[in-house]
Formats: structure tokens, sequence, C-alpha cells
């Protein structure tokens, strides 16, 4: 573990990456600390629509004379929320679906595997706009809408790499001498595949960031006024170039969070790959 | 009494019987049609007594490790049967009964490569006793330090990764897991590949205690006639899949019957002999096992 903290903190690409991901978090957990008004997320003050940056706004209003940095703090805790919803059923389904597809060879596997593959073959947007779509515009809409799209991702990389342990000499040998089905996939498998998982997980919290964006963008998120980032990207396109400062603050958080994950996700797998880990 | 066959009459009950096995792995073409098949063992009989050592020797790709693996009950053999202490073992390996995994082991030939690379040694060699008996952990770890100090190894290694060990001490610990359950047979395969001499010596001589101490019947599956000379009262040859002469060890390299046993024997190095290459006669990889309708050039 300890180990783990100096090789990240070595990881210069890591480290940036990380450090960008705890200030989004951070600044979620604080956001009624930080926010300078917090009733902006509901309410709207037409006298004072659409100021450029000042010291009293430091992102500038929007066009209901909402407060954008306050805004995008408190959208900050709607995307956490979202993504850490869907990252977490992401991995309660998919890992266990690709470890159990993954270890046995039969009717099972086929049909777990089967079924995974043919949601990864449709785009995971459109799908999860369709669902997102019928079920009307609500938090509770997108976090099914991802969950149900994403989770192939995990179960995909996780049938993969039980495929290949299974043909490691120490699993081949377990099975041999009677250890049974899951003493081997959660004794010996799991721990030896998880840090493609904790990489796979890491660099899939970008990617959901973005993809309930997409989702708030295209109108289908959480419904107004509620702050997120992805519809006040959308709002803002009517007051461009004017309003220049309506989309900077948004945009920027979702790219800090995007881009931390990113950077994370690939310097966790360069301090994880066995491959590259120093041995001794 | 006289006796023409070439495997002598066994007095005891044998422990370990094969009968007709054989091992074909398919050849698949365009959409995984079958084309062909390669015999890896093919129409494979012996038994072994108890408290034998059986040594089986034959050149890279003779279908020695998979025989092994058979046993072991690693592979599915397609044909033939294997008998085990008077009981007539599964053709799948998914129903080999649960005793007799504990009781006929097969060692890798990289024994380290048995062991969990994220386990600890203590932890890996908990494990077949945590499945195969219901010890507390106070009698598991008494049986563990005894089995250690067998193979020649300190309780303070216990709390090593295997990428920690050296390769002679990997092997060790390999062994140990092996015979922690104080198996009747034990399937060595390669057991001295890729370790220098010395270590090959003590690995060996480690093989031979054990044998001694715990009556240990062992295969051991090698390309090396010495080894198989020194480690075993009989030695199985074999060819393309097949057992091609089977007899007590020194008859056998004394006055070997079949030419592929002599060509095996003539190719032993020897300080002073003649040069290996200068009358290298064996033949190249098995390409005439394959069996089917296409061949493989």
């Amino acid at each position: 573990m300890i180990n783990l903290i100096t090789s990240i903190v070595r990881h210069r690409t890591a480290l940036v990456g990380l450090i960008l991901l705890s200030l989004v978090v951070a600044v979620a957990i604080a956001a009624p600390l930080i926010v300078p008004y917090p009733e902006d997320a509901q309410t709207f003050h037409i006298e004072r629509r659409l100021l450029p940056p000042s010291s009293e706004a430091l992102f500038g209003t929007d066009r209901m004379g909402g407060d954008i940095f306050s805004r995008v703090v408190l959208g900050a805790r709607m995307t956490l929320l979202i993504t850490a919803t869907v990252v977490l059923s992401g991995v309660l389904i998919g890992v266990p679906i690709g470890l159990v597809a993954g270890y046995y060879n039969n009717g099972i596997s086929l049909v777990l595997g089967g079924g995974a593959e043919i949601l990864l073959a449709v785009p995971q947007i459109i799908l999860a706009i369709a669902i997102t779509q019928s079920l009307g515009p609500s938090i509770g809409s997108v976090i099914l809408a991802l969950s149900v799209t994403y989770w192939p991702f995990w179960a995909r990389i996780v049938f993969t790499e039980t495929r290949s342990m299974c043909h490691e000499t120490f699993v081949e040998s377990a099975i041999a001498l009677g250890v049974s089905a899951w003493r081997v996939i959660f004794l010996h498998i799991l721990p030896n595949i998880a840090s493609s998982i904790v990489v796979r997980t890491t660099t899939a919290i970008g990617t959901t960031a973005f993809a309930s964006a997409t989702l708030g963008f295209l109108g289908l998120g959480p419904p107004p006024p509620s702050p997120e980032w992805g519809r006040m990207i959308a709002e803002s396109r009517d007051y461009l170039p004017d309003a220049w400062w309506y989309a900077l603050a948004p945009g920027l958080a979702l790219l800090l969070t995007v881009l931390g994950c990113t950077l994370f996700g690939d310097g966790l797998r360069d301090i994880l790959d066995p491959k590259t880990r120093r041995r001794g | 009494m006289p006796d023409a066959s070439p495997e002598p009459p066994l007095r005891t009950h044998p422990l370990l019987e094969v009968e007709h096995l054989s091992c074909h792995f398919p050849i698949r073409g365009l959409f995984g049609r079958r084309t062909g098949s390669v015999r890896a063992v093919d129409d494979v009989s012996f038994s072994v007594a108890s408290g034998e050592a059986l040594g089986i020797v034959g050149e890279t790709g003779s279908g020695k490790s998979t025989l092994g693996k058979m046993l072991g009950g690693i592979i599915d053999p397609t044909e033939g049967a294997i008998t085990f202490a008077g009981e007539r073992l599964p053709s799948l390996r998914a129903r080999r009964p649960f005793a007799v995994r504990a009781r006929l082991q097969y060692a890798y030939q990289d024994s380290a490569a048995s062991l969990d690379p994220r386990w600890t040694l203590r932890r890996s060699l908990h494990e077949p006793l945590i499945i195969h008996t219901n010890w507390p952990r106070e009698r598991r770890d008494a049986k563990i330090s005894e089995i250690v100090s067998a193979v020649g190894l300190a309780d303070e290694h216990l709390d090593l990764y295997p990428y920690e060990l050296s390769g002679g001490q990997q092997r060790r610990i390999g062994l140990a897991r092996t015979l922690v359950l104080e198996p009747q047979v034990v399937i060595f395969d390669e057991p001295t590949s890729g370790l220098d001499v010395s270590v090959q010596a003590t690995v060996l001589a480690l093989v031979r205690d054990l044998h001694r101490t715990f009556k240990l019947t062992y295969l051991l599956i090698s390309h090396d006639l010495n080894v198989v000379g020194s480690m075993c009262d009989r030695v199985a040859v074999m060819q393309k899949g097949r057992i091609v002469e089977v007899g007590p060890t020194n008859e056998v390299f004394a006055a070997p019957r079949h030419p592929y046993t002599r060509s095996l024997l003539a190719s032993l190095p020897r300080i002073g002999g003649p040069r290996v290459t200068d009358r290298l006669v064996l033949p190249k990889e098995p390409t005439s096992s394959l069996g089917g309708d296409k061949r493989r050039d």
C-alpha cells in the first residue's frame, strides 16, 4: 500500500490525475461551504442575468441570473452522484458476469459473454439516449440508462483476463487439486486481475461523467432548474459569443474531471501492470 | 520364470494402471471444421506398482507431458482408462473423485508456476490442507513446518512471495505444496529442467529422500537419460505418442531393443565421447504422428 502511494507520487501523470480527481471530489463534498449563492440552484434573479465575471460572480451569471460558479460547484455533486452510482453498479454487475463467463466454458458463459458483446456493439450513448427518452428526463433515468449500457465494459475486460488466468499454471493446478470454483474465482483469479479492474474503473469514471453530461446537454438529464454541467453548456449556445463566460466554468469542470480520470487511469496502468512492475 | 514380454510380471497389485490411453488434439481448419488431429499420446498402456519409480523418457514433443497431465487430471484423455488403487477413474477430469486428487498428483515442470504470485508461500501451502482436511490451523502449521524442513527450507521463507525466492527454492516450495497432502503417486514432470547442475542434484536427492521416507511412488518424466537412470527402477521410452519400450532401467539401458531407444542412448553426451552432432539420428518433431486426412509439414 505504501509502495503504491510512493509510486503514484513518483509517477507525474498519475499524480496530476489524482490531484485533479481529488479536487473535483473535494469540491463536490465541500460544496455547501464553498458556494457563495447556494439558493441559485433553484431560484431566479432576472435583474442580474448574463453578467460577465466580476468579484461578485466569479464566472459570471447565466440567463436566469444564477451565479455560474455556484451552479458549477453544486453541479459537481450531481455529476459525482450519477457517476459513482453508475460505476458502482457497472462493477457490481460487470465483474461477476465477466468472472463466471470467463471461468466456465459452457452455455452460460456463451449467453453472458454474447449478451455483453451485443450491448457493446450498439453505441452506448445511443442506447442510453433511447432509455432516458422513454423513461423521461430525471436523475434516476440517467443513472439507470448508463448502468445498463456501461456494465459490459467491465464484463469484457474481466472475461478476457479470467480466460487467460484459467490457462495459468497455478489456476490449472488448483483446479486439478480439487479447489472449488468459487475459491479459484474469488481467491486466485480476482486478486490477480484486480489491477486491471481498478484501472478500467478509474478511466470509466471520466467516461461516465462525460456521458452523463452528454445526456444533460441533450436535455435528457435532470430537469431544470437543477444545476447540471451538460445542460449549462447547452443553454450557453444561445448566448455565444457575447456571453463567452457562460460555458467556460461548466466546460472547464467537465474537462478537468475527465482529464483527471484519464491521467490517473493511465498512470495506474503503468504502475500496476505486472509487465512493467519492478520485481524483487 | 522366463517371460518374453518386455514387462516383468508384477507381484503386487498395481497402484496405477493405464490402459490404451490416448489423447488427440484436433486440428481445426476454416470455420472450426476438424481437419485432422495430433496424436499427442496414442494407445499407451503400462502399470506402476506401489513404491515403484517409473521413468518416462523421450524427446520433446513425444507426448510425455501430455501423458503426465492426463494422469494428473489436467487434460481429459480422448480414449482409454486410468485405474488408481483398484478404482477406475472417470474419463472427465471434472468428475475425478475428490480424494484421488490429493492422492495422485502431477508436479508441474516449473513447480513455482503452480504458486499464486500474489499469495505468500505460507498461504499457498495451507490451501491444499484447507480444502482436503478439516485440521485446525495449528495442526496445519505443524504439518507445513514438517514438509518445509523436509524439502530443505526454513520456516522464515514462508512469509515470502514466490518471486522473492531463487529458482531452486521455488522448486522446493512447489514440491512441498504437492507433497503436503502426502500423495501416494506423484508425477514429476522434468523436475530438473532449467536448474543448474548442483541444484539439479539436490532436487533429485530430495525426491529420492521422499521416496524413502514417505514410500512415495513416482513417475519421473524427463528427456535426461542420466537422471532417469539414477532415479528409476523401470523406464518407458516414448516416441511420437507411443511407448516403444518398457523395462527395468538397467536392462533397457544396457541392451535397448528398440532402435529409437538406441539412438536416444547414443545421443547422450559424454566427455571424450563422440560429438553429439556427429551421429545425430533423431528424427525431427513428430510430424508423422498427425492423423486424419490432412498432414502438416
